[in-house]
């Protein structure tokens, strides 16, 4: 199966992959709405590196009770009719990038919009073993 | 208003009540935002002779209508205020992720006025302004006074002052995500001077535009074959370290207080040298470019150094020894001191040391007290407490007047103007004293096919540089993507509620410039001031590509007046009716 | 003969992104611009170039043993 997949030594810290993913999956410029969560900053001890991104787990897709999360041919889609806003699959999502909404929520459908704007290829959309 | 937020937030430090009110929507318009549109600001609200670290003073954090979203280097945030090292207007350009940040709160811009009676910090949480007390961050460095605020308040993004901000020193700048600096003209002191140690914000809003989609499909083509080309990516390849190389072959290195143009250790600080101890490359926000370099050196590490501290605090202090440039750069950065300044004070005081005039305790090469300069300076401890003034005021002091390397009591940037004519006039005539990001000539001249050594055809080229630069900072885009302004005009045109032409960008441009040079004329400005150091006019360079070289005055005089012409201003300076009537001004 | 050549910055790629290269020189009189055409470097591309430190012309002559060093163009400082 294909996902994306972070390279945390490629990455520049720039955030237009959050833009990218907030303007094709939400139609505004909102770094706080996309599907993925790049961290590029300093604490005491230096630069910090950090990325996380939806790699496929499916732990959404079972945690779901009324399967408004569904996974076909490597890509999710969300069912927002179906959905009760429970909120359970922003709990067990283990790499936290599903975003709430006021209705519903939003998880990534690999729609690749981070990996085609990343300027370094530090999002990539490669194999990966499942 | 499209892409910008249409607000603007004003707060009073004195009375501590913040306020709201509409962007006005005809400056946004003739001036756009960043530079322009904050010039605009201080220039309708200063009242003229306004003491720069009085509470008459306001500081101006301005977006642009690009801030926030994914054009490509659209991160920086302009902060301008009077300055307090040359008493001109002042504008300055920070990267990092303050801009987008304060726009996401739901603001175009911050205007600081007033003074508080006790050290404070704001924290703008969207709709919510609190005035916080910084007692417990006053007299710490800014490294420091982030990581607390970080520890209290989270995922914010601040500017913050170190002691020389406090310390209301002439080169004080303000910081932000540690390393990178509203770097000249005191712009740290005004901070201090209203007991405003550092701002923090955090938004959660976005950025609306129609066709999203398309528009950002749009600019990732541009992003590919507009940004990302060769023209652009010696940032990501080198960053600005890669300039040693090309300054030192072409005679332009300022060494030793300007007393050379070339550096017998220049391999010990240029690029290659650098890069032997880079950890990462660091982006400000939607920016794909990447220029900083992350680097660690021994026990000390920093984002940086630029060239601009390379050749200041590195060749102009006869400093090869790149852990010491590192390390005195992670200093400036903490306590706050503009680098190019701070690198020409101590290269100043090296050379009065030497020559005999007043005995600074130090000497060019000297590691040792090189290093303890910034914490003296900062503090106005020991030597530091006359080092604090700046270039100016030493040599009023002390004497050494002829090579005390400024201009309107601004430190000069690291581009020899013996070698470089046309950078000699870009620094006369820079709006804020001697600066090289008003218009960086050397670009196409020393370093490209014009001839430095001429003074024929360089008032032109200066100021179209400059015009192109005041637009180029207003929209804002980093200048560091060498975008027309055709393309500028193309991006915003997809952004404003309005089509955007090239020649409305160019006007802007010149209203932009003309409009500061309209403050600093209304301080008292003039010809006499746009007067580059004796030691750029008589001392001849004595080594390299510039051996031999001068800026002889008279074709300094011919450069200012047919530059003085082509602008419109009258033969000392002062624009012409004529030109503030086509301009609107 | 041979000459050494520095792409720097964004111009290594034309290089194989090494740095630097050697060059053989073909005959006598090939002058420096030959060679960068025959790399397929874009004459917009270049600031300016060095020829053993100094600032030189493309159209230099080479003769063997030259340090040449092709600049990128920057913007800013």
């Amino acid at each position: 199966m294909k996902a994306l997949v972070f390279h945390e030594k490629k990455c520049i810290g720039c955030k237009l992959c959050h833009l990218a993913c907030s303007a094709q999956n939400e139609e505004i410029f909102n770094p706080r709405l996309a599907r993925l969560v790049i961290t590029s900053c300093y604490d005491r001890d230096g630069l910090i590196v950090e990325g996380q991104v939806c790699d496929l787990c499916m732990s959404c897709v079972e945690a779901c009770p009324v399967d408004a999360i569904i996974e076909k041919n490597g890509r999710l889609s969300f069912l927002e009719d179906l959905c009760t806003d429970c909120g359970l699959c922003v709990d067990v999502c283990p790499n936290q990038v599903i975003v709430k909404k006021d209705r519903g929520i939003g998880v990534c459908v690999q729609c690749r919009s981070c990996a085609n704007w990343c300027p370094t290829e530090a999002l990539t959309f490669e194999e990966v073993n499942k | 208003m499209m892409a910008y937020t249409g607000k603007v937030l004003r707060i009073d430090l004195t009375t501590g009540k913040a306020s709201t009110e509409p962007l006005n929507k005809e400056w946004a318009k003739e001036y756009l935002g960043g530079k322009g549109l904050s010039i605009k600001y201080l220039y309708e609200e200063l009242k003229p002779g306004v003491d720069p670290l009085s509470a008459d003073n306001k500081l101006i954090l301005m977006t642009g209508p690009m801030t926030g979203t994914i054009v490509p280097n659209s991160g920086k945030l302009a902060i301008a205020a009077k300055s307090p090292a040359t008493g001109t207007i002042l504008d300055c350009s920070i990267g990092g992720h303050f801009a987008n940040e304060l726009k996401y709160a739901g603001y175009d811009a911050v205007i600081i006025e007033g003074k508080a009676k006790a050290p404070v910090y704001l924290f703008i949480d969207d709709d919510i302004v609190e005035m916080r007390s910084a007692a417990d961050l006053w007299g710490k460095g800014a490294h420091e006074t982030e990581h607390l605020i970080a520890d209290a308040l989270g995922d914010v993004i601040t500017l913050a002052i170190g002691q020389a901000g406090e310390n209301l020193l002439p080169m004080a700048c303000i910081s932000s995500e540690l390393y990178r600096q509203a770097g000249r003209g005191g712009i740290g002191a005004v901070m201090g001077s209203k007991n405003l140690k550092a701002v923090a914000v955090w938004g959660s809003g976005g950025i609306e535009i129609p066709n999203i989609r398309k528009v950002s499909a749009a600019l990732n083509k541009i992003k590919r074959e507009d940004t990302m080309t060769d023209d652009n990516m010696w940032a990501y390849s080198d960053g600005t370290p890669m300039i040693v190389d090309l300054s030192q072959s072409t005679g332009i290195l300022p060494t030793r207080n300007f007393q050379e143009g070339t550096f017998d250790q220049y391999k010990n600080i240029n690029s290659d040298a650098v890069k032997g101890t880079l950890k990462a490359k660091k982006a400000c926000y939607a920016c794909p470019l990447a220029c900083s370099n992350y680097v660690k050196k021994g026990k000390t590490e920093v984002e940086g150094p630029e060239y601009e501290t390379l050749a200041l605090c590195g060749s102009n202090c006869g400093i090869g020894d790149l852990e010491a440039v590192i390390e005195f750069n992670r200093l400036c950065d903490d306590y706050c001191l503009d680098t190019i300044s701070a690198g020409n004070v101590v290269a100043f005081a090296m050379e009065l040391t030497e020559k005999g005039i007043h005995d600074f305790g130090i000497r060019f090469g000297d590691v040792d007290n090189f290093l303890k300069m910034p914490g003296l300076i900062s503090t106005r401890e020991g030597t530091g407490a006359d080092l604090a003034e700046g270039v100016r005021a030493i040599a009023k002091k002390y004497g050494g007047n002829d090579f005390a390397m400024q201009v309107k009591g601004l430190e000069i940037p690291g581009y020899e103007p013996r070698g470089s004519w046309s950078m000699g006039l870009a620094y006369g005539t820079a709006d804020r004293g001697a600066c090289h990001m008003r218009a960086w000539p050397a670009a196409v001249e020393a370093f490209g096919d014009i001839d430095p050594f001429t003074s024929e055809g360089k008032a032109e080229l200066v100021i179209g540089m400059q015009d192109d630069n005041a637009v180029k900072f207003s929209a804002i885009f980093c200048d560091f993507w060498a975008l027309s302004t055709e393309r500028m005009a193309e991006i915003l045109s997809m952004l404003l509620d309005r089509e955007v032409t090239a020649a409305e960008l160019t006007k802007i441009g010149e209203r932009v410039y003309n409009l500061a040079r309209l403050f600093n004329e209304r301080e008292g400005f003039e010809r006499k001031d746009d007067y580059l150091p004796e030691r750029i006019y008589s001392d001849k360079l004595t080594t390299g590509a510039t051996e031999g070289k001068l800026l002889p005055r008279e074709e300094y005089d011919k450069m200012l007046a047919e530059y003085y012409q082509l602008r419109g201003w009258d033969e000392n300076g002062i624009i012409t009716d004529m030109k503030k009537k086509e301009l609107n001004l | 003969m041979q000459i050494t050549l520095h792409l720097k910055g964004p111009l290594k790629k034309y290089g194989d992104n090494i740095e630097p290269l050697t060059i053989e020189l073909e005959h006598t009189q090939v002058k420096l611009r030959e060679i960068i055409e025959q790399l397929e470097i874009p004459a917009s591309s270049i600031s300016f170039i060095q020829i053993n430190g100094e600032k030189s012309d493309p159209d230099t002559v080479l003769t063997g043993g030259e340090v040449v060093v092709v600049n990128p163009r920057v913007a800013g400082g």
